[in-house]
């Protein structure tokens, strides 16, 4: 198949290497090195979708990352359909299949076109005024028609089966942009030892070079000093190169993301191999080479398919070696769009008009188009362009006093056209680096930045080859000497070829002729056209934020690369104002769109975050355990054994731990290890309990309070002896605990001689609990005699399990008689299948987290962060026993004493038995003394905790209740979905008041 | 993880190892005022570094500085008690802790051409800025790390227990990404 608009020995593709690819299901031929864009457009194809909300015919408008029109749908294959892909962007390999978006039943014949009938009602803003009656709509009718309406393309259903990667990575200087200015700065950062890294979006490094300019550097085609320079920076061991990389963000401290795109170019992908890369770099100096983006011209018609920016057509033409149309005219306010025509006219195409709202031009220029017999017209631009799915002709008028007037039609397929250039300055501001606006260009350029970022070239404001070249390598030497490098002779570059003046002239006529009828857009992403700018302003929108927000200028995927200057210079004059006062809205990361592939990198699945397990953690596998999370970890929350439901087996396993002997593991509990000969009085500073009298072997449980006097966590602390201790916290307090700890010890005691160290890993806890604990233990230990004598309820002692290292602690949150069996972690399922097997004689029973919820709960045992919520004192949960008067200091101390800590009726922790014993109360419903009390009631506490007790053979429930203690044997009710319940207030024991069965 | 090995190699350029259990290494924390010299005079069986970040060799083991007043001493199984016992004569009478952490660990190890590159992966410090030997604590992909360079395509990564299946997840993950340079040229 020919590809009619490809031009013979022009530009850097392969015309050898054919490659075929079909958009809409029509089969295409493009060329090796071409984008999808340029493809296409040697097949002569321009309509490639239609507009977000008038579903306007649209074409190809650029030839970069900012293309606001030609977003496709690329297909490669099950699960791999990704929208909205700039075809600017995307690189053609053998097999590609892209479709076009927002049309339906096609992209020809579009019934969303209607929308355009009717665009005097539906211009910026309509939906605030519109939607509003009856209000039954706007759920039901209007939200649901603009969801549906609303978006371009159509997100995947299926789980993306590609990978993605992240990477940190590090250098001294980042060079974002591979054009003249970044080059030249790469190669002057680099001579030295500093790292340089040079990132570029494109597949290919040159940036504007690699159209091949004309211009000669130091005696070399452009394309040549591009090709050595970039054979010296790849020679060169410290500097890093990145093509397809976009840098998408630039944060504080010189950190910017930078996504790669690493296959989406391949035919065939290699076997597990990412498809997109976000790497974070930490730069110690930047500089910003991003160039500067071409920006269109406002005038009715301005987005039919035919009609490119000249930038644009420029690089198809040179780069490509593509032409946009048989005939062809330019429309310019700057010098830049005269060469484009020139080129193509020299290069065999037909040019039959510049067209330019300036009143001249340099002489030099004008006798190159009148040589090649290009018309030109002066104070002119388009009034209007005709044509249904293609450009077909436009309307010249000159610019008048007041107006422009109708000269002549001329009939053309391609128009180029320029309004001048706009440095690239987003990544600048998302580093809060300061713009000003320059009246010469039309345009905000980079003002002060910060020490360790320098712009150049285009993206600076700084227009020429020559003038990129010579800034890009002071400020490669400025950031190297900056960092105390060194560089060499510094490059001087001599470029034959005079600089293009990007001087524009005043906006007004940039949209002259714009009447309320017409359709000039500013906007082409979100059809936001010149008039709606100066409705916004006639409406009140006096802020370019809220003229931004009102018409949706700006807010599209290309977060308004090519319309913010033409907006605030509309929307300058509707105010009658500068342009410079106006000012921009902000620019935000990311630069240009980014997958969410990219951005969770390996975090998906079972990578989405850290999943903790403990070492016995298979065996509960093994043995059908059903799993819950707490905090990060992965815990048993119960063992259903065939048929059971969850209430069975937690019944089932509270029963046997109640009457026989139940194991569990407790391994997350937090272990701090704690040593140094002030560690006592380091501990007994921390925690409400006295520990001065804590003698060797023995534990006791104490409470760490707040600065507030509140309850934060809770623990066992054990002497150990010779000075150290070992802690036990709560398992998602264990972190911050240490934490916590360590803080006062480093800024508060720092004379104090002691250290904590995180054995949490370290040891794993295997709770043996029931009457029947000391018969299975006892057979397996060596030295440790576990007699109620020898060893008694809150004893710790080190000594061996059938060989394996332990630490034993006699400690019970069940209420029954108790041991916790520390063992190193690599043995903890041996100890744990030694202890299994011991158990069998008496029925041991492996029980989960639910039944060690009921069993504590049946005890009254507080349970830190469900019976307490920050704001419960050792007092409101009936533990003033856990506070000494004697000490002269712990933390939370003084806070015990303040009058509203001591007040009567805080709420405090207490039973509650439901009327009904069946009825087991919600968690966390509200308690009122008054049911019938008239609306709002005056709630008087919560349920904390609520099981069913099979010892009890009845509900029970734990609750703060405002006065509690001294409302036991009251009624209250308790509100849930199914309305008040009546329940009693108790003490919080229900099982074993005396603690009998603990002590035995 | 207990006592298991798992190998992933892709071609010459990557290898990592996952060990744990009895053939991971002994691990103390050790703690100390560093003004009390004692600890810090070159010994042959422990030599304590007195840089952070900085590895010192003995015969006896080997000594990470982790902390201005923190050391992580790894060494064999077999030489547990020598350790504990070395330290307890140093010290003399100034006061220490020394706390067995051999279990809270599991040892990661990667080696291979891209080894850097999947160190790099997870972690936000730069790997050039830890010398040869050298190590220091560190993020991982969200887990807390030791971060351990013998070589310069060596490394060893100390993390929790509990996070160790975790993270060989996404290191095997990572493997896949390490060789994407080759593809960026191609």
């Amino acid at each position: 198949m020919s590809q009619p608009f490809r031009v013979n020995d022009v530009g850097r593709c392969d015309p050898a290497q054919e490659i075929p690819f079909t958009f809409d299901g029509r089969a295409y031929i493009g060329v090796h090195g071409d984008t999808l864009a340029s493809a296409l457009l040697a097949n002569g194809v321009h309509l490639l979708g239609r507009s977000f909300k008038y579903h306007r015919p649209r074409g190809i408008l650029t030839a970069g990352s900012e293309e606001p029109n030609a977003l496709v749908e690329i297909d490669r294959g099950r699960g791999r359909i990704s929208p909205n892909i700039r075809a600017t962007v995307q690189e053609i390999y053998s097999g590609l299949n892209a479709r076009s978006q927002n049309r339906w039943p096609s992209l020809r014949f579009d019934v969303g076109a209607l929308n355009d009938l009717f665009h005097r009602f539906i211009s910026a803003g309509f939906y605030y005024k519109t939607f509003m009656w009856p209000r039954s709509f706007w759920t039901r009718v209007y939200e649901p028609a603009i969801r549906s309406a609303a978006g371009l393309g159509q997100a995947p259903e299926e789980e993306d089966p590609d990978r993605y990667s992240h990477q940190y990575a590090h250098c001294d200087v980042l060079i974002v942009g591979a054009g003249a200015a970044g080059m030249a700065a790469a190669l002057t950062a680099s001579e030295g030892d500093a790292k340089a890294c040079l990132v570029d979006e494109q597949a290919e490094l040159g940036g504007w070079l690699l159209n091949g300019t004309g211009a000669f550097i130091d005696g070399k085609s452009s394309s040549e000093w591009l090709d050595q320079t970039l054979t010296i920076l790849r020679e060169r061991p410290n500097v890093e190169i990145l093509t397809r990389a976009t840098a998408i963000g630039y944060f504080q401290q010189n950190m910017l993301s930078v996504c790669q795109r690493l296959t989406d170019h391949l035919e065939k992908v290699p076997n597990g191999c990412p498809r997109e890369r976000m790497i974070t770099v930490r730069a110690k100096k930047v500089i910003l080479a991003q160039g500067a983006i071409e920006r269109p011209l406002v005038f009715n018609g301005n987005d039919r398919p035919g009609i490119l920016l000249a930038g644009a057509a420029h690089t198809y033409l040179n780069r490509y070696g593509v032409m946009i149309g048989r005939r062809l005219v330019a429309v310019t306010n700057n010098d830049t769009a005269w060469r484009t025509a020139i080129e193509h006219a020299r290069k065999g195409g037909e040019v039959v008009a510049i067209a330019d709202t300036r009143s001249d031009v340099s002489k030099h220029l004008a006798a190159q188009a009148a040589e090649l017999g290009i018309r030109t017209h002066f104070n002119a631009t388009v009034l209007k362009t005709r044509g249904r799915r293609r450009l077909r002709s436009i309307d010249l008028g000159r610019v008048t006093d007041g107006g422009v007037a109708f000269v002549q039609r001329i009939y053309c397929d391609g128009l180029m056209m320029s309004g001048g250039w706009t440095p690239s300055v987003h990544l600048l501001s998302h580093d809060k680096g300061k713009l000003n606006w320059d009246d010469k260009t039309g345009a905000f350029a980079p003002g002060a930045s910060g020490p360790d970022c320098f712009c150049v070239g285009a993206g600076n404001g700084t227009w020429g080859i020559e003038k990129a070249l010579e800034e890009g390598s002071n400020v490669g030497e400025a950031a190297v000497t900056g960092l105390g490098g060194k560089v060499g002779s510094q490059s001087k570059f001599v470029v034959s070829q005079e600089d293009e003046s990007c001087e524009v002239v005043d906006s007004a006529i940039l949209e002259a002729g714009a009447a309320h009828h017409q359709r000039a857009f500013v906007d082409f992403q979100n059809d936001v056209q010149a008039t709606d700018i100066r409705q916004a302003v006639a409406e009140g929108m006096n802020s370019v934020e809220h003229i931004k927000r009102y018409t949706t200028t700006g807010m599209a995927t290309d977060q308004g690369k090519l319309s913010n200057i033409n907006s605030l210079m509309i929307a300058a004059d509707a105010m009658k104002v500068s342009p410079r006062s106006v000012g921009l809205t902000t620019f935000r990361p990311p630069f240009t769109p980014v997958t969410f592939g990219a951005l969770a990198g390996f975090r998906r699945g079972d990578g989405f975050e850290p999943l903790r397990k403990t070492a016995i953690d298979s065996w509960a596998q093994d043995n059908g355990a059903r799993f819950e999370l707490v905090g990060q970890w992965r815990r048993a929350a119960f063992f259903p054994r065939a048929g059971e439901s969850m209430q069975e087996a937690v019944q089932r396993e509270c029963s046997a731990t109640r009457s026989s002997v139940g194991i569990f593991d407790a391994s997350t509990l937090g272990k701090i290890e704690v040593q140094g000969p002030d560690a006592l009085t380091f501990l007994d500073r921390c925690y409400s309990v006295p520990l001065g009298k804590l003698k060797p072997g023995r534990c006791r449980y104490g409470l760490l309070l707040g600065e507030d006097g509140f309850i934060l966590d809770d623990g066992i602390i054990a002497n150990l002896g010779n000075n150290r201790f070992h802690v036990t916290t709560t398992t998602t307090g264990a972190a911050r605990v240490l934490a916590l700890l360590e803080n006062y010890l480093q800024t508060e005691w720092a004379d104090l001689k002691v250290w904590l160290t995180s054995t949490t890993e370290q040891w794993s806890v295997i709770a043996l609990q029931g009457p029947n604990a000391r018969r299975v233990l006892q057979p397996l230990l060596d030295g440790i005699d576990l007699s109620p004598e020898a060893f008694p309820h809150l004893s710790v002692s080190e000594g061996s399990l059938s060989g394996m290292p332990v630490r034993l602690f006699r400690v019970s949150f069940t209420g029954e008689l108790g041991f916790e069996v520390n063992v190193p972690s690599s043995h903890a399922l041996d100890a744990w299948r030694m202890i299994w097997e011991s158990g069998q004689a008496y029925d041991i029973c492996a029980y989960g987290m639910e039944a060690m919820h009921t069993l504590r709960a049946e005890k009254g045992f507080l349970l830190v962060g469900q019976d307490t919520d920050g704001t419960v004192t050792p007092d409101d949960a009936g533990l003033s026993w856990a506070v000494s008067k004697r000490k002269p200091d712990f933390i939370g101390k003084r806070s015990l004493d303040r009058p509203d800590i001591r007040a009567s009726n805080r709420p405090q922790l207490v039973g509650l038995l439901a009327q009904d014993p069946k009825i087991v109360l919600e968690e966390g419903a509200q308690i009122v003394g008054d049911p019938n009390q008239s609306v709002p009631m005056h709630m008087i506490g919560h349920v904390t905790s609520s099981y069913w007790s099979e010892a009890c053979s009845r509900s029970i429930a734990l609750a703060l209740v405002q006065g509690g203690r001294e409302k036991i044997g009251e009624n209250v009710s308790v509100f849930d979905e199914n309305g008040f319940h009546k329940a009693q207030v108790t003490s919080s024991v229900f099982y074993d008041s005396s603690g009998q069965r603990m002590m035995a | 993880m207990d006592g298991t090995n798992d190998n992933n190699r892709l071609g010459d350029r990557l290898a990592y190892v996952l060990s744990a259990g009895v053939e991971a290494p002994a691990i103390f924390s050790f703690r100390a005022d560093p003004r009390d010299g004692c600890f810090t005079k070159s010994r042959g069986d422990i030599v304590l570094p007195e840089r952070i970040g900085q590895v010192g060799e003995g015969a006896l083991c080997t000594t990470l500085m982790l902390g201005p007043d923190e050391w992580l001493i790894l060494s064999r199984r077999a030489c547990l008690e020598q350790v504990q016992s070395c330290i307890v004569e140093a010290a003399g009478q100034a006061a220490f802790s020394l706390v067995d952490v051999s279990d809270r660990y599991v040892e990661i190890n990667i080696e291979g051409e891209d080894a850097s590159d999947i160190v790099a992966m997870g972690c936000a410090s730069d790997p050039s800025t830890i010398g040869l030997p050298g190590g220091r604590r560190a993020l991982m992909h969200g887990v807390q790390v030791i971060l351990v360079r013998h070589e310069p395509d060596q490394w060893a990564v100390l993390v929790e227990r509990s996070y160790a299946s975790f993270l060989s997840m996404i290191f095997e993950e990572a493997s896949h990404a390490a060789p994407c340079r080759l593809v960026d040229i191609c």
